[in-house]
């Protein structure tokens, strides 16, 4: 069941990316991209991981997205500036290296005895991906600290620096 | 070769979860509201009367210049940054929804964390209130 679940979300999701590269019109892009943020929620669901999938929803499709689309207004693009860049056959080297490469390393991995095994033995929590199993590693339990406690406290700093630079580049007089 | 082992890979970690019946509510609330979203629209398109004029035609607009060439107006960058200060604070509630969940449960060192957390961003708050960026000037 969860592979199929993966083919088709995972189809879905290289289809409405090759679709947002394609498109020339620049919301229709971001559409696309919406939509592959959708399947890519929906990856992540069948892996179990709901909280991740929720947030992939809300914060990327909800959030994030937004703002794209304020960046396509501030630029305020005419149709006639709109990409006229054509299909060259050159352009297939560099799609024909990523695929080789993507080649070799999905074989590398397909072949590797460790990985296989680690596979064979995975066993997840009963209660992974859940919202609680997600807060008691950033926030420990009630006589420990979490595994990820330290990093969330970094993820504030990075907030910050976020905030500072959207200011600086943002603002005429600082 | 490779699908033998994605099929290992997802059934093994999907096998905690029993798929089908975890996410089939979900399903099926996505299900209805397709149905009834295409539904009406379908129902209005086939069922409905249609009595076409001239002024049902024009283009119907509020609060905007009629007849208007360009609706991609040039932005303001306030726009912008109103956009970006939501999602830096958005991703920082983020982080309160699991906190909350777990609370109780916690207890007193999640509330340490999650207050020297906050303490951080509200020096980017006051940065920014500071700074101006949440007036409209």
């Amino acid at each position: 069941m969860g592979v199929y679940i993966f083919y088709l979300f995972g189809t879905g999701l290289i289809a409405t990316s090759i679709v947002a590269i394609l498109m020339k019109n620049p919301v229709h892009s971001v559409l696309s991209v919406v939509s592959s943020f959708f399947f890519l929620a929906g990856i992540y669901a069948g892996l179990s991981m709901q909280f991740l999938a929720v947030i992939q929803i809300l914060v990327y499709a909800g959030a994030i997205m937004v703002l794209f689309i304020f960046i396509i207004m501030l630029f305020d693009l005419q149709k006639s500036e709109y990409s006229k860049d054509r299909f060259l056959w050159r352009d297939l080297v560099p799609l024909a290296l990523i695929l080789i490469t993507a080649a070799g390393f999905i074989s590398a991995i397909s072949r590797s005895e460790s990985i296989k095994n680690y596979v064979a033995n995975a066993k997840l929590p009963s209660n992974f991906g859940s919202v609680s199993a997600v807060s008691f590693e950033f926030f420990g339990t009630s006589n420990s600290v979490g595994r990820f406690s330290f990093l969330f406290e970094v993820i504030s700093i990075l907030l910050l620096s976020a905030i500072v630079g959207a200011v600086v580049l943002a603002k005429r007089k600082l | 070769m490779f699908k033998i082992f994605l099929m290992s890979t997802t059934e093994s970690l999907s096998k905690s979860l029993d798929l089908t019946t975890t996410y089939l509510p979900i399903v099926m609330m996505i299900v209805v509201a397709l149905i009834v979203a295409f539904g009406m629209l379908a129902l209005s398109i086939f069922a409905g009367p249609k009595y076409p004029s001239k002024a049902k035609e024009y283009p119907f607009e509020c609060g905007w210049l009629l007849d208007s060439k360009d609706t991609k107006r040039k932005h303001s960058i306030k726009f912008y940054m109103v956009a970006i200060m939501f999602l830096i604070f958005d991703l920082e509630i983020v982080f309160m929804y699991p906190w909350a969940i777990t609370f109780r449960q916690i207890g007193l060192v999640s509330l340490v964390e999650m207050f020297i957390f906050l303490s951080i961003l509200v020096v980017g708050y006051i940065y920014v209130w500071k700074k101006g960026i949440l007036e409209w000037d």
